[in-house]
């Protein structure tokens, strides 16, 4: 049986519209949460503005600094998001510090996002078999709407562009939101296309989530 | 080197754990002009310390007058330093005696002017400018190919450094978490295709004027950098569990410290111990035994490590560092209308002190002082002093002759004119001086001033 464009994209939008309505609790997605440090250079938004951000729209409940080294135990690297741009002090000493890129928190943000993605494609296996996924005992789990958009998303092999592109913008939409420029957006999605030939599911989810992660309309502060 | 010993044993287990010296390429390589290493750290005791509980203490008749608070309720030690120059020094200090020939003590350094605030003086004691400013700290790390312009250790609250950007502020007791967590990146397997769109969108980002733009141009640029960054955590990517050995409170900072100037990472770190002795009332000033005690302890932890760890087969890593340990500023002898029994203390920032120690530091002086030293000077005051401290609660460094480089013990000076004093300003462009940064860099006495204060005579070597 052929399954016509126009069917997967109804199927799709249904399952969309239906993933939404069942997330009473899922802020808006035009924005995200913003580190208020008016950083003259344009600096990190820094670790905790992040970590909400993904646990918006992407993650239920997960502390993300598991991803910088997913086999540490969390007490030993939970210290580290400082490093990744992060308020210090109390009172009137209160000051964000180490969130001006440099190459070491550039490396940290490298290494969180790169593992992050790698796991996030590792993910499409647990969303076709319906399993969850645990890192040093923590389950890991997704927000129902992302959930939904793997689960489109990961299968896809060679199909036709269409659904692609539209997952993509969809996927884009979901953990970018309007942050970014349309240009940006654009740039983003030829690569995709461009690259989507002879990649799995996984790891083309993969590529897409770190590109889109280590956006400077992502970390930084704008 | 001087007789101090080293044990062939500490400096095998160093010598193991550091690993082999970098070759960077294309830059000077280092370790093959020893003359080079030269290291910067500065101690910061923030929060204010009484200078009466160091090194610039007054005789107990004082305090039996109601001029001065003593808590320890001691006479003060006459500390000679081995240059026969003389101070009253707490009985506080006499743990640091036996380092008595490896630092120089500098009072009646004067601070930010006018201003007395904690922020505004731990500014200008890393800038120059009460108002922040840059750190010198970068520009050593600068002139070398280190990775990081500096190292920080402790907090320091209210201060704006313009040039913090290319630093670490970190806890050390994640630093083994840090190197074993950076070391994982050489084995990350990104696609080329993927790094050269990631490095390609920051680069596009980056080509506009503002803040974001700016960002991602250091995204960009530490993206790039990440082969050596990587190749330089690998060099210290070796603690356990005695590194992190508590019989001294300064020792998980000054292993960390250890182990970044030897990989090369930095060359300057500021290290604050956490401490607080802001004891503006009583009942605090009254535990300042107990609290400078501590603060002692640990300038001798630091100290004494930096003697006692080898930098190679023949220099401790003191000969390798240049150590500047000082705080924002000191404090008053009591407060007024206050019997000094039960006093606290407020800010000092004309009766400073600070204490140099290191690479190039004529070792075994005491430069400055302060008036005030008896009750007979009460009678005969300076038009300067009463002019900046009217109800004499405060002691003030006295005017210093910088081309005969000593105090001018007698000046009674009728009006505060910055230029007869020492400021930290001169010592920081002594430390400046003495690492060969350049003199468009070297500090004002005021933000105002038309030339850079003069450097010490005599403290560092020519």
């Amino acid at each position: 049986m052929k399954i016509s464009k126009k069917l997967v994209s109804n199927v799709f939008v249904v399952s969309l519209l239906l993933g939404l309505s069942s997330c009473n609790n899922q802020a808006p997605l035009s924005s995200t949460t913003k580190a208020p440090h008016g950083n003259a250079i344009g600096g990190y938004k820094g670790y905790n503005a992040i970590n909400a951000d993904l646990n918006q729209r992407v993650f239920k409940n997960v502390d993300i600094i598991i991803f910088l080294q997913p086999s540490a135990p969390l007490q030993e690297i939970g210290p580290l998001s400082s490093l990744l741009g992060s308020f210090s002090g109390q009172g009137s000493g209160n000051k964000f510090t180490n969130g001006t890129p440099n190459a070491t928190n550039m490396l940290l943000w490298n290494l969180l996002m790169t593992n992050l993605a790698k796991h996030i494609g590792e993910q499409c296996d647990h969303v076709r078999n319906k399993t969850t996924a645990y890192i040093g005992g923590q389950a890991i789990e997704l927000q129902p709407i992302f959930k939904n958009i793997l689960s489109f998303l990961c299968p896809m092999g060679k199909e036709t562009n269409a659904p692609i592109l539209d997952l993509s913008q969809t996927f884009w939409l979901q953990v970018m939101g309007y942050q970014a420029s349309y240009d940006e957006y654009q740039a983003w999605l030829q690569y995709v296309s461009d690259n989507k030939e002879g990649l799995s599911g996984k790891d083309r989810v993969e590529a897409m989530m770190l590109s889109l992660l280590m956006n400077p309309y992502y970390l930084l502060e704008q | 080197m001087n007789d101090r010993r080293i044990s062939r044993r500490a400096f095998s287990k160093l010598g193991l754990s550091a690993g082999v010296i970098p070759l960077l390429g294309g830059s000077t390589a280092w370790g093959q002009n020893p003359q080079e290493e030269h290291f910067f750290l500065q101690v910061i005791f923030g929060s204010g310390v009484d200078q009466s509980y160091m090194f610039d203490a007054r005789p107990l008749a004082m305090t039996a007058a109601g001029k001065i608070q003593n808590y320890l309720g001691q006479e003060p030690d006459v500390w000679q330093a081995p240059s026969g120059q003389k101070t009253l020094a707490s009985p506080l200090t006499r743990p640091l005696k036996h380092l008595a020939q490896d630092m120089t003590i500098i009072n009646g350094v004067h601070m930010a002017q006018d201003f007395a605030g904690h922020g505004q003086n731990l500014n200008y004691l890393l800038s120059g400018n009460p108002f922040g400013g840059e750190w010198f700290g970068p520009y050593i790390s600068q002139k070398s190919s280190s990775s990081l312009d500096f190292l920080q250790l402790g907090a320091l609250p209210d201060t704006t450094l313009t040039n913090a950007g290319n630093s670490l502020d970190f806890d050390p007791k994640g630093a083994k978490a840090l190197a074993s967590t950076a070391h994982t990146a050489s084995s990350l397997d990104t696609s080329p295709t993927l790094s050269e769109f990631i490095l390609r969108r920051m680069e596009l980002a980056g080509r506009g004027q503002g803040g974001f733009s700016q960002g991602s141009r250091l995204m960009h640029k530490g993206l790039s950098g990440q082969s050596q960054l990587v190749s330089y955590f690998s060099k210290i990517n070796n603690f356990d569990d005695s590194d992190y050995d508590q019989s001294s409170s300064v020792y998980p900072a000054m292993n960390v410290i250890n182990k970044y100037f030897r990989s090369g990472f930095t060359r300057s770190v500021i290290f604050a111990p956490e401490h607080n002795v802001d004891t503006h009332d009583a009942k605090s000033a009254s535990t300042a035994p107990q609290l400078y005690s501590s603060i002692i302890e640990d300038i001798k932890g630091v100290l004494d490590f930096l003697k006692e760890t080898p930098y190679d087969d023949q220099r401790s890593l003191l000969d390798v560092t240049t150590v500047c340990i000082a705080s924002e500023f000191g404090r008053t002898m009591t407060q007024k209308s206050k019997s000094v029994d039960h006093t606290g203390t407020n800010h000092n920032p004309l009766g400073n002190s600070v204490i140099m120690a290191g690479k190039n530091v004529v070792t075994g002086q005491i430069i400055g002082q302060t008036d005030l030293q008896t009750l007979e000077e009460f009678h005969r005051v300076s038009g300067a002093h009463t002019q900046k401290d009217r109800h004499l609660l405060s002691v003030m460094g006295v005017p210093y002759d910088y081309v005969k480089g000593r105090s001018l013990v007698h000046a009674m000076p009728e009006t505060y004119e910055p230029n007869h004093y020492i400021h930290f300003a001169n010592i920081a462009n002594s430390i400046l001086n003495n690492f060969g940064i350049h003199s468009n860099k070297m500090w004002k006495k005021e933000v105002t001033s038309a030339l850079p204060a003069p450097v010490i005579p005599g403290l560092f070597k020519s």
